[in-house]
């Protein structure tokens, strides 16, 4: 067991233990236990296996900075166990491991397949043959090992969410610099959020034995006003709005100004075998001891660059761990650190770092040396210690990326031997350590500043705070030097792996290969070798593969520059990024019955929309024999109202519509600019000034938005107001649909009082409507506009009248075939976006002699001059073999045409469709030649409709 | 021949037939418990089950009421012609951005030449006639229009009714921009709306009624997320409004 005496800053909480199994075993921890740090305590050194050669893999950062903590919690792979909380009862598995984690037989591709296994073999082999690479991809991704996902998942089992969060100032970081912001904002009156990736906030202060410091700070915040989310990593900067991540819901945070105190991000050093478990940075040997109260190893060596590794030394040396060596690359650092590591009786070592570390699972030693420039072991230098841990520090690096994301530019500092993110767009104000500001103090100062900066940007507080928090970071010193560490470290002749990326197993030799084969630039390499690409997004990978590729190219690490910052900052389901499934729908206040007289339903655009009641065809012959009646609630319907109605209707559809007489009814098509029509319906004058004039489905949005834009631009005195939603519609249709109505109305219904395409207003069963007097489906009809709110009563009061007639509900379907019998089109359907009123056989409609100038009439008269070049025709075949819409037309074995309607009509017992020929094929008997899949049939052409030519039934 | 044909209210008993007027959702209302009572001629969800559990949830976390009866009258006039008919119905000038309540409805400017007024199903009609009555006496054009069937409302009530908004729109809904009976129009739940903020945690969301069933289950679903429910009319105030509460505002 690795658990030391209680610790003063541990998360612990010893009152409450807990239980989970990991591969099967049973695992003991306290509540506040991470994973890894129960599993730790516990003896459990190796974590994973490496992504490409399968190395054993333990805990580096105890951050969740690289990817060596991934498990499988129960169903979700993934799962950082370094920062992910323990749970009573959790079943815990390895992700990348066969037969086990201890004994991965996957591990003989790092013994045998180094030589075969470069960087991008991938791109070279499993290419042939080609249709194995299925399998080969199989094979792959389970080498992987990327974790196991159900293959199905019940509705929502797993449901991620929005939350949208509006806020004056928003400070990403819960260090002290950030808390620090966060106060001063709120201070002055700010709306102020804080996120953190971490449990709580406090960043370093909460291991750096100044836990009391951070959970001051947090209290002041929450005292002061500030929402402050924990375990809640920012993924991105998207033009002022954050997502942030946290348990299952995504928060888009928008902010009127944004504090970015994201912290630093300690560097490893490069070296063979410096992924051997064992081997941590010092933050993660830390964090482990002060949070967790672990012993992360109990013969330590501390390889560091700065000061870092010497505070870490010294207390991992207090809380009983014999530290063996230190080993300072800086040669003449002499400081309190360097005086407090001698008086303990710890081995100093400067100007020598870590050049190899030894062991199989584990570490078991390591050898330290001086180095030469290119970072080779100086001869004679060399001492072996043995350990079970190493800890480095190779300085550490701003997290910048969300504000590269925002688009400032990382430049590179010689002093701090990192890049700074310089030149921050208006309104992100940097804290901390994207602020070159590392130091405790001066990171407090700078996050004082950028707070109060950011809260009297949003015109909270006169500046004073800011102010004064500047004078005072003036005033503080230089911060103390840290060496520049070497790109690879290592003995003269060294043979073991040096990692450069952890999570994608990108060694040192993988770069230099990279850059031998032409990709010379970090953008470039990264691509090839997948560096930086992979779970942690180059947390710890970034500076070390840039200082390789600058090492190769003989560049400066300042011209190497470095990659792209793109989001997500930390990873996270894809399940995040979705969200919650919003997938709007309309229904018709007669739906719901609908679905209980057992309609299958289906999409209609935006509509859900009876298809069918289960027998197409007999609802079909219900129309034509009986009565049938059908939810026409979709189409849309606007009031055009004004003493300028009229002429505004004139100038937008291509027929005139002012003389229609009041409860007189006429059929329109819209056309565009170009003369091409864009949607049909039918106007109704209501009144001497009000029109209801009916859309497509789908064209009714469309046609509002036209209607409206066009008014804007003429400035009629005209009104139109979008009753679509507002109005049920129900067409009654069929021989004994008058006989119908006339049983729920007293209302004349007979052929000289209410004759075809009459509007008139009735009362049906009680319900004020309009009914109007036309045949879509080309019987008798009345097609009955009235309020939503009686929507379902005036269903159930004509389907109840209707049953002694037969009346049967009928869907789309049915009214398709019904129209098609008719030759009635469909816009959108039956035409395209190229086709106008002429070719479409509906050249009667265009009144080029209109006193009004009309939309698309110049258009139009071109058309018309030039005569057609394509029409649309009605076909038919004998049998019931319908070709497939879409289906071309072929003269002279080329395609010529397109069916774009057909169906089987029952009642003509041939198979009738609408089709687009060319106009002189277009002949009314002539014979067309469709073709669709292996199948070739003759149809005849037909003009005008298939049934009731001469509108005989619709009249009647 | 005028618009009646647009006006639920006008449904009257004829002979054998006795008409209702009722929501676009009442059977997804009944299948969540809902008790259906006729109320001023509509078939309300008076209730679903427990009345005092769900002023409970208006008072502490957040209700939704379905109030499709509430009468919605459209305005439509030049931005002069409008103050002058709503200072001669309601006694005041509705203003864009903030809504007033008076005459026993709301006044609510979606833009400058277009006005709803909300009225308890028991005033519309009457309200619709007095508009009328005005806009017939003015030389310009004004239209009156009943959209009581067009738009359906819910009522989002109590201290997390902010925070379900917050899971379905990106609207700002912070005190600060859109105060005390603040109305705005906007995409919530990815559907155009209108968004009235009756009462410090009080929200009348008016949309497209064929939208109903979609917002129904969207709305309730965040609600719930955080501990809310459906509740009835007899939970809330008049047109909907909470008893007024805590505030998140």
């Amino acid at each position: 067991m690795s658990r030391l005496d209680p610790q003063p800053a541990e998360r612990i909480d010893r009152s409450k233990k807990l239980k989970f199994k990991f591969d099967g075993k049973t695992v003991s921890g306290f509540e506040g236990d991470t994973i890894a740090s129960a599993l730790y305590a516990q003896g459990q050194r190796i974590f994973s296996r490496s992504f490409k050669y399968h190395r054993p893999r333990g805990i580096v950062s105890a951050s969740g900075w690289t990817a060596n903590s991934l498990v499988q919690d129960g169903e979700w792979p993934g799962i950082r166990a370094t920062t992910e909380r323990a749970q009573e009862g959790t079943e815990i598995k390895h992700m990348n491991a066969w037969p086990s984690l201890n004994f991965d037989v996957m591990r003989a591709s790092d013994i045998f397949g180094g030589p075969f296994m470069p960087a991008g073999f991938y791109y070279k082999t499993f290419i042939w043959p080609r249709s194995a690479w299925p399998l080969y991809e199989k094979v792959l991704r389970n080498a992987a090992g990327l974790g196991v996902l159900k293959k199905s998942q019940a509705h929502r089992e797993w449901r991620t969410d929005y939350r949208r969060r509006h806020c004056d100032v928003l400070v990403i970081g819960g260090g002290i610099a950030g808390l620090s912001a966060a106060i001063a904002a709120a201070r002055e009156g700010a709306d102020v959020v804080l996120v953190d990736e971490d449990i709580e906030p406090g960043g370093q202060l909460l291991w750096q034995g100044k836990h009391e410091q951070a959970r001051a700070l947090a209290d002041e915040a929450k005292a002061a006003g500030v929402e402050i989310m924990s375990s809640a990593p920012a993924l991105g900067y998207f033009d002022g709005m954050v997502p942030v991540w946290q348990g299952s819901t995504l928060h888009q945070i928008r902010a009127q100004r944004h504090v970015a105190a994201t912290g630093s991000i300690e560097q490893p050093l490069v070296f063979p075998n410096n992924d051997l478990p064992g081997v941590m940075l010092s933050t993660g040997a830390l964090k482990l001891a002060a949070l967790y109260a672990l012993k992360p190893g109990d013969d330590a060596v501390v390889a560091t660059t700065g000061d870092r590794g010497l505070e870490a030394a010294l207390a991992l040396h207090a809380v009983g761990v014999n530290v063996v060596a230190v080993a300072d690359l800086m040669v003449n650092r002499s400081n309190e650190l360097t005086a407090a590591i001698e008086s303990a009786g710890i081995q100093l070592l400067r100007g020598m770092t870590v050049v190899e570390a030894t062991g199989n699972k584990h570490i078991k030693g390591c050898t330290l040396a001086e180095i030469d420039a290119k970072g080779v072991a100086k001869a004679g230098t060399e001492e072996r210690f043995d350990c079970d841990l190493l800890v480095v520090s190779g300085g550490t690096v701003p997290a910048s990326s969300l504000m590269l994301q925002a688009g400032a530019k990382a430049k590179f500092n010689s002093q701090t031997n990192c890049f700074l993110p310089e030149d921050p767009p208006p309104g992100i104000h940097p804290a901390g350590a994207v602020a070159g500001k590392e130091e405790l103090d001066a990171a407090a100062l700078s996050g004082t500043l950028a707070g109060a900066r950011a809260a009297q940007e949003c015109e909270f507080g006169d500046g004073s705070a800011a102010s004064a928090a500047a004078a005072a970071l003036d005033a503080l010193p230089a911060p103390s030097p840290s060496a520049p560490s070497p790109a690879y470290q290592r003995t003269a002749g060294s043979k073991g792996k040096a990692f450069l990326d952890l999570d994608e197993d990108v060694t040192t030799k993988d770069m230099k290969y990279a850059i031998e084969e032409g990709y010379d630039s970090i953008e470039l390499s990264k691509r090839y070798t997948t560096v930086t690409m992979g779970p942690s997004q180059g947390r710890v990978s970034q500076l070390p593969s840039v200082r390789m590729v600058a090492e190769q190219t003989g560049l400066s690490i300042d011209e190497t520059g470095i990659t792209t910052a793109r989001p997500p900052w930390s990873s996270v389901p894809l399940g995040a990024w979705a969200g919650r499934p919003f997938t709007p729908a309309k229904r018709s206040a007669i739906h719901a019955r609908q679905r209980e007289l057992n309609a299958h339903v289906k999409w209609a655009g935006d509509w859900r929309r009876a298809y069918d009641y289960g027998d197409v065809r007999a609802e079909a012959a219900a129309v034509h024999n009986a009565v049938g009646m059908i939810d026409v609630s979709t189409l849309g319907k606007m009031i055009v109202g004004g003493p300028e109605a009229g002429q505004f209707l004139d100038r937008m559809y291509t027929n005139r519509l002012s003389d229609l007489k009041v409860g007189r009814i006429r059929y329109g098509v819209l056309g565009n600019d170009a003369g091409r029509i864009t949607d049909d319906g039918t106007v109704c004058r209501v009144s001497e000034e009000s029109f209801l004039v009916t859309t497509t489905s789908s064209g009714a949005d469309a046609v509002e938005r036209w209607f409206t834009w066009w008014l804007a631009a003429w400035e009629m005195d005209v009104h139109v107001t979008d009753v679509t939603q507002g109005l049920c519609a129900i067409n009654v249709a069929g021989p004994k649909a008058r006989d119908l109505l006339g049983k729920l109305t007293d209302a004349e219904l007979s052929n000289e009082g209410f004759g075809y395409l009459d509007g008139h207003q009735i009362q049906i069963a009680g319900v004020q409507c309009l009914a109007m007097r036309i045949g879509f489906v080309g019987e008798l009809g009345y097609e009955i506009h009235y309020p939503a709110a009686c929507g379902q009563y005036l269903w159930d009061q004509i389907l109840e009248a209707g049953a002694e007639y037969g009346i049967k509900p009928f869907g789309l379907e049915p009214q398709r075939i019904l129209r098609l019998e008719k030759a009635h089109i469909i816009v959108g359907q039956d035409t395209d976006s190229e086709s106008n009123a002429y070719e479409s056989q509906m050249g009667w409609i265009v009144k080029l002699d209109k006193e009004e100038d009309f939309m698309g009439k110049w258009a139009l008269e071109r058309a018309n001059e030039r005569g057609m070049v394509n029409t649309l025709v009605g076909f038919k075949i004998d049998g019931d073999d319908v070709p497939i819409e879409g289906s071309a037309i072929v003269i002279d074995g080329q395609p010529a045409g397109r069916v774009t309607s057909a169906r089987y009509s029952e009642l003509l017992g041939q198979s009738i469709g609408l089709a687009w020929v060319p106009a002189d094929h277009g002949q009314d008997g002539g014979s067309l030649q469709i073709k669709y899949g292996a199948k070739s049939q003759t149809a005849t052409i037909v003009h005008g409709a298939f049934y009731d030519p001469d509108q005989e039934r619709l009249r009647s | 021949m005028s618009l009646e044909f647009l006006s639920a209210d006008r449904a009257q008993p004829q002979g054998a037939f006795t008409p209702l007027l009722q929501s676009n959702i009442e059977a997804e209302l009944v299948a969540a418990g809902a008790q259906i009572e006729e109320r001023d001629g509509w078939r309300v969800a008076a209730s679903f089950g427990d009345t005092i559990a769900e002023k409970r949830a208006c008072a502490e976390s957040v209700g939704v009421a379905e109030l499709s009866s509430l009468g919605i009258t459209e305005l439509l006039a030049a931005p002069a012609v409008i103050e002058a008919i709503t200072t001669e119905v309601a006694g005041t000038a509705a203003k864009l951005g903030i809504a007033v309540f008076a005459a026993d409805a709301w006044w609510c400017t979606v833009k400058p030449d277009r006005v709803l007024a909300i009225t308890s199903p028991a005033d519309t009609a009457a309200l619709r006639e007095r508009l009328q009555a005005a806009a017939a006496s003015r030389s310009e054009l004004v239209s009156v229009t009943d959209l009581t069937s067009t738009l359906t409302s819910f009522s989002v009530s109590g201290p997390l009714a902010r925070d379900t908004f917050a899971r379905i729109t990106a609207l700002d809904l912070r005190a600060r921009e859109f105060p005390l009976h603040g109305f705005l129009p906007g995409s919530i739940g990815r559907v155009p709306g209108l968004l009235l903020r009756q009462g410090a945690d009080s929200f009348l969301h008016l949309f497209g009624a064929a939208s109903a069933q979609y917002m129904w289950e969207s709305v309730i679903d965040a609600a719930a997320e955080l501990g809310g429910r459906a509740v009835g009319i007899d939970a809330l105030g008049p047109l909907g409004g909470a008893v007024e509460g805590a505030t998140n505002a």
